[in-house]
């Protein structure tokens, strides 16, 4: 089992007018080849910095990397040049973030959006090209995708507008899926489409997911292995359900027990 | 004796009017909570479920007198709210608080913790001296875990969870009767969600208070109510005791909640659909269009909220009940289907 992405020591600061704060702080964790990592924590741990990082998206000042490596498919992307970075970005590397009605633009129609994707990363041009955005769109299980390339974001509900984000997301056929509280936003009956789909595409395309969550529930269902971050450190790192069953650090345990129990759904 | 219902509405619908086209003109009305029956019991939790758009908030304002039914009654404590204006409602509102989502929102940047506690105190005129009010906010402070020392700070020196405390103190400065809490952890960390609702639980006992307990999150509910209702598109479509509810949901779209929160991947069905918006009801069952057992009567007809038993026993499962909870009023399940006997 080869290591798509691996993270090796890093370190990453923001620099403030109190000093350097270390937001991710000795970090490292591997995501095998068609493998799901889950990474758990609270507000403030470090994850989403961590997610941003990998493929230099941080603004810099005020982040800084102080050190470390991010190998994907053994190349450390903290030497890469911006053009390099810039095929990776969307390319083989794609993105799923937390509020989809802040990803897209609300000015320009889904079609527009989409197919700006297709023409960065993809050799699509021309009726080939609009023909790629309604398969996309059937992909991720849009109705009647068609009609909707001409739909703007605010004539989508929140499920539809982040199958839209999968859609574009997964236009390159990336290699790997970054997706950070990707159903934070949604109805819990609409986050389980939105996992069924996640894990769907995943099959179809044999993709990797860096899965970021605050949600238990959700990284035990699609997690192989999870890791917890606590104030920038990765506290565990292990398989699913070692971290579940016999977490060893006091964090993981008491992170775990915040979650309300439901007596009668829990059996023993 | 005071009626053992604190809280009760009766027949609340509220609709608001849509309005489209260049001139705003009004193009129709949206019903976002529809002929609502619900009461809290002195001493009771009642847990609402739903999700986003289904009409919990509107009916938490409802319940708090802060927007007035269109058509229906609110009553408190035998009184009927509706009915009353000016001063009389005033004095009624110190009866019940209410608490929102997000602590940052509820409390002025601007005043100390100190000022926010002593506000309500002085509107309701139930201040005294200064030595009064300084022992009222020192006591309120250590009710909700926080030291004296607090008092003084400005919000923004205030953590998350302790900006709920302090919410939660100044909601109870005016002793109310019932807390009307809307999604009151939903923006905290799990663990200072589970801490507050630690909080919410032993005031309850201590103080004899009555919850409207409103969230989206189904495992701070079960472990916070005594009895859960359940709404979808502005109705309410289930309501039982929370046991009962958390056991064996009969409502089918209680199910798909159920099961969706709780279900690994593998065990959901292929969910499909999502909420027609609530400008379009269709006919009949409002649930139909996404549910697996409607059929041409849910078509033609609307269920009424009536009682219904599932016909097994709900003790499938050896479980303690919720921790440390009082009983809830033994009440019967009411169920708004066809489909289930």
């Amino acid at each position: 089992m080869s290591a798509l992405l691996e993270i090796r020591h890093l370190s990453i600061g923001y620099r403030t007018d109190g000093g350097l704060l270390r937001a991710v702080d000795d970090v490292s964790l591997t995501v095998p080849a068609g493998q799901t990592v889950g990474l758990v924590g609270e507000s403030g741990s470090g994850k989403s910095t961590l997610a941003l990082a990998v493929t230099r998206l941080l603004p810099s000042p005020p982040a800084e990397m102080l050190g470390g490596a991010i190998l994907f498919e053994g190349r450390d992307l903290l030497n890469a040049t911006t053009q390099e970075l810039q095929a990776i970005r969307g390319g083989q590397i794609g993105y799923v973030f937390q509020e989809p009605a802040t990803s897209l633009n609300p000015v320009y129609t889904v079609g527009t959006q989409l197919l700006e994707a297709i023409h960065l990363h993809t050799p699509h041009r021309g009726a080939a090209a609009t023909e790629y955005a309604v398969d996309l769109l059937t992909r991720v299980g849009m109705p009647d995708p068609a009609q909707r390339l001409r739909a703007y974001p605010h004539e989508l509900s929140g499920g539809m507008k982040q199958r839209v984000m999968l859609a574009m997301a997964i236009a390159a056929q990336p290699k790997l899926l970054i997706a950070d509280e990707p159903t934070t936003a949604l109805d819990v009956t609409i986050q389980v489409q939105i996992l069924q789909l996640l894990q769907r595409l995943q099959d179809e395309l044999s993709l990797s997911l860096l899965f970021i969550s605050h949600d238990w529930h959700l990284v035990e269902s699609l997690a192989d292995s999870v890791g917890v971050m606590q104030t920038g450190r990765l506290v565990e790192f292990g398989p699913r359900d070692v971290v579940l069953r016999q977490p060893t650090h006091p964090y993981t345990r008491h992170l775990l027990q915040s979650v309300p129990a439901v007596p009668w759904l829990e059996g023993p | 004796m005071a009626d053992p219902r604190l809280l009760e509405l009766r027949d609340v619908t509220v609709t608001f009017p849509v309005r489209a086209g260049p001139w705003r003109r009004v193009a129709g009305q949206v019903r976002a909570v529809d002929r609502v029956n619900l009461s809290v019991a002195s001493g009771e939790s009642l847990g609402l479920v739903g999700e986003s758009g289904c009409g919990k908030t509107t009916l938490a304002k409802v319940a708090a007198a802060l927007l007035k039914p269109s058509s229906g009654e609110v009553w408190f404590e035998g009184e009927r709210l509706s009915a009353m204006t000016g001063s009389r409602l005033r004095q009624m509102r110190r009866r019940w608080q209410l608490i929102f989502q997000d602590p940052a929102n509820a409390l002025n940047p601007r005043f100390t913790v100190r000022q926010a506690i002593e506000e309500p105190l002085i509107i309701h005129r139930l201040d005294g001296t200064v030595a009064d009010r300084r022992n009222t906010v020192a006591a309120l402070l250590d009710k909700v875990g926080l030291a004296e020392t607090f008092a003084d700070r400005l919000p923004s020196e205030l953590s998350g969870g302790e900006r709920q405390r302090v919410v939660i103190a100044r909601a109870l400065a005016v002793q109310p009767r019932l807390l009307i809490c809307d999604e009151p952890i939903a923006s905290l960390d799990v663990s200072i969600g589970a801490q507050m609702l630690e909080l919410l639980r032993d005031l309850q006992r201590r103080e004899h208070l009555s919850y409207l307990f409103i969230s989206h999150d189904l495992r701070s509910v079960a472990s916070m109510a005594h009895r859960v209702a359940v709404m979808y598109l502005g109705a309410v479509v289930e309501v039982a005791s929370t046991e009962a509810l958390f056991r064996v949901p009969w409502h089918p779209y209680t199910e798909l909640l159920l099961r969706s929160a709780f279900q690994p991947l593998s065990a959901q069905g292929v969910a499909g659909g999502e909420a027609p918006s609530a400008l379009h009801l269709s006919s009949g069952c409002r649930f139909r269009a996404r549910c697996p057992l409607a059929e041409q009567i849910c078509v033609d007809q609307e269920p009424a909220l009536i009682p219904k038993n599932p016909p097994y026993e709900p003790a499938l499962r050896l479980a303690p009940p919720s921790v440390g909870l009082a009983q809830g009023s033994a009440s019967p399940r009411l169920v708004a289907c066809h489909k289930r006997p």
